[in-house]
């Protein structure tokens, strides 16, 4: 019996040993983080075109921004997104440019679309020297209200949302004075716009 | 360990002037762009004299001047149709006396008559056509200069008023009298040659469209009147101009 005592009480210390163990409290606080990074990034919004007709029956010139049925098609000046995986470009298209009143635009819409602000850049513009005295390139920037704004883009700020627009066309005027020598002109012309992240520099070449 | 710290500095620093470098972020779009310009060009691609070389004469020509006129044309602004179609109808004599002979370039006519006398009507019919890209219309014709035995006289007056029955009525100090009848016997007796344009339709040729591939018929009459001086040589310049038809 009393060896029985003893086995009890050995048990007893070594449960309580146990027990020392058993009673740790604990407390513990996890951090945990998500990183979501900015872009800078412009996209193709809108293209528009201009063409030129004329009505046979009553000889009026008809200039209408879609291709229309049962006229003399004269001119146009298109523009398409022939953007590839890599590169994103706009091709525009002025084809038997004359003199006319009203200008043959095309034009492009550009929106940025980055969440971070953006510094804007623009490439010395590649010309043929045949067509560089007739070409009219403006931009314009919406404002507020959705009023296109003539601007001077290069350098400009840009945030999220911002649409910017491009429009070219001939100068009627310098085709008029130059009569034959503007006319049978063909030419090229290839321009870059650059968007950075607005807290750096663009490295100047 | 002073030195590691300031080595572990030195490292930091470069890795962090690295990053300005690897921080930019940017995006592009190209904007390609080709022009082609049209062109305005009428040029002359035929013509017919209604007194060729071993022909019967005409009498007073054209009308208003006589009762001479061009059948068997191709209308305004269609293809033109080749000149050994076209027929002259009118009084004739019975002799072969005079000629008229025209040679043409794309933007030039001349008319050389020959051996004429007074009464005599020659008449050439010519077609101009558009091959340029942008339609064309008739800006305006001009009576530009006139030649007598007296000199050369600058003009400048439109001409294109047949559609009204007017001629225009040339003196040998070169004058220029614009006429729109009556057209009896002798009304140009006082002067040395009359000049008549003539149209499709009695209608004016100032205003007519011509587009890409299409022409437009004209002529030229003239009648030699009775102050013509023999032996002599007369010659006068017309002047179309044309425009891009939408100006």
């Amino acid at each position: 019996m009393k060896r029985i005592g003893l086995i009890c009480m050995a048990l007893v210390l070594a449960l309580g040993t146990l027990g020392i163990g058993y009673a740790m409290w604990s407390d513990e606080v996890t951090i945990e983080g998500t990183v979501q990074t900015g872009s800078v990034a412009i996209s193709i919004n809108a293209t528009s075109e201009t063409y030129v007709y004329k009505n046979v029956t009553s000889g009026a010139i008809i200039m209408s921004p879609v291709p229309l049925q049962d006229l003399l098609l004269v001119a146009s000046a298109t523009t398409a997104d022939t953007s590839t995986d890599t590169e994103k470009k706009v091709t525009m298209t002025f084809d038997n440019i004359f003199p006319t009143e009203e200008p043959i635009e095309a034009d492009v819409v550009l929106h940025y679309t980055g969440s971070v602000p953006a510094h804007v850049v623009l490439l010395e513009e590649d010309v043929d020297p045949a067509i560089e005295k007739y070409l009219i390139q403006t931009w314009l920037m919406q404002d507020a209200a959705g009023a296109w704004v003539e601007t001077d883009i290069d350098g400009i700020q840009l945030h999220y949302c911002n649409l910017v627009k491009l429009v070219v066309s001939l100068n009627a005027t310098a085709l008029q004075d130059n009569g034959k020598d503007a006319q049978g002109l063909s030419g090229k012309f290839t321009k870059t716009i650059i968007v950075h992240q607005w807290n750096e520099a663009w490295p100047t070449p | 360990m002073k030195k590691i710290g300031l080595l572990c500095l030195a490292l930091v620093l470069a890795l962090g002037a690295l990053g300005v470098g690897y921080a930019l972020w940017w995006d592009e779009v190209t904007i390609e762009g080709t022009v082609q310009t049209g062109t305005v060009s009428i040029e002359i691609v035929d013509q017919k004299s209604n007194d060729p070389a071993g022909s019967l004469d005409p009498a007073d020509g054209h009308q208003p001047l006589g009762d001479g006129s061009w059948g068997n044309l191709f209308l305004n602004n269609t293809p033109p149709n080749a000149s050994g179609n076209w027929t002259w109808y009118g009084t004739l004599y019975d002799k072969d006396v005079a000629s008229c002979e025209c040679v043409f370039g794309a933007d030039w006519m001349t008319i050389t008559m020959s051996g004429v006398y007074p009464s005599y009507g020659p008449d050439v019919a010519f077609a101009v056509q558009n091959l340029g890209t942008v339609p064309v219309n008739i800006i305006s014709i001009k009576l530009s200069s006139v030649t007598t035995p007296q000199g050369t006289f600058p003009v400048d007056l439109d001409v294109d008023a047949n559609w009204n029955n007017t001629v225009y009525m040339v003196a040998n100090n070169g004058s220029v009298t614009e006429y729109s009848g009556p057209f009896g016997a002798g009304f140009d007796d006082d002067y040395a040659f009359t000049i008549v344009l003539t149209s499709i339709g009695g209608s004016p040729l100032t205003g007519v469209q011509i587009d890409p591939d299409m022409g437009v018929f004209g002529d030229v009459g003239i009648h030699i009147a009775q102050s013509t001086i023999q032996n002599e040589t007369y010659s006068f310049t017309l002047k179309y101009m044309f425009g891009n038809w939408n100006e």
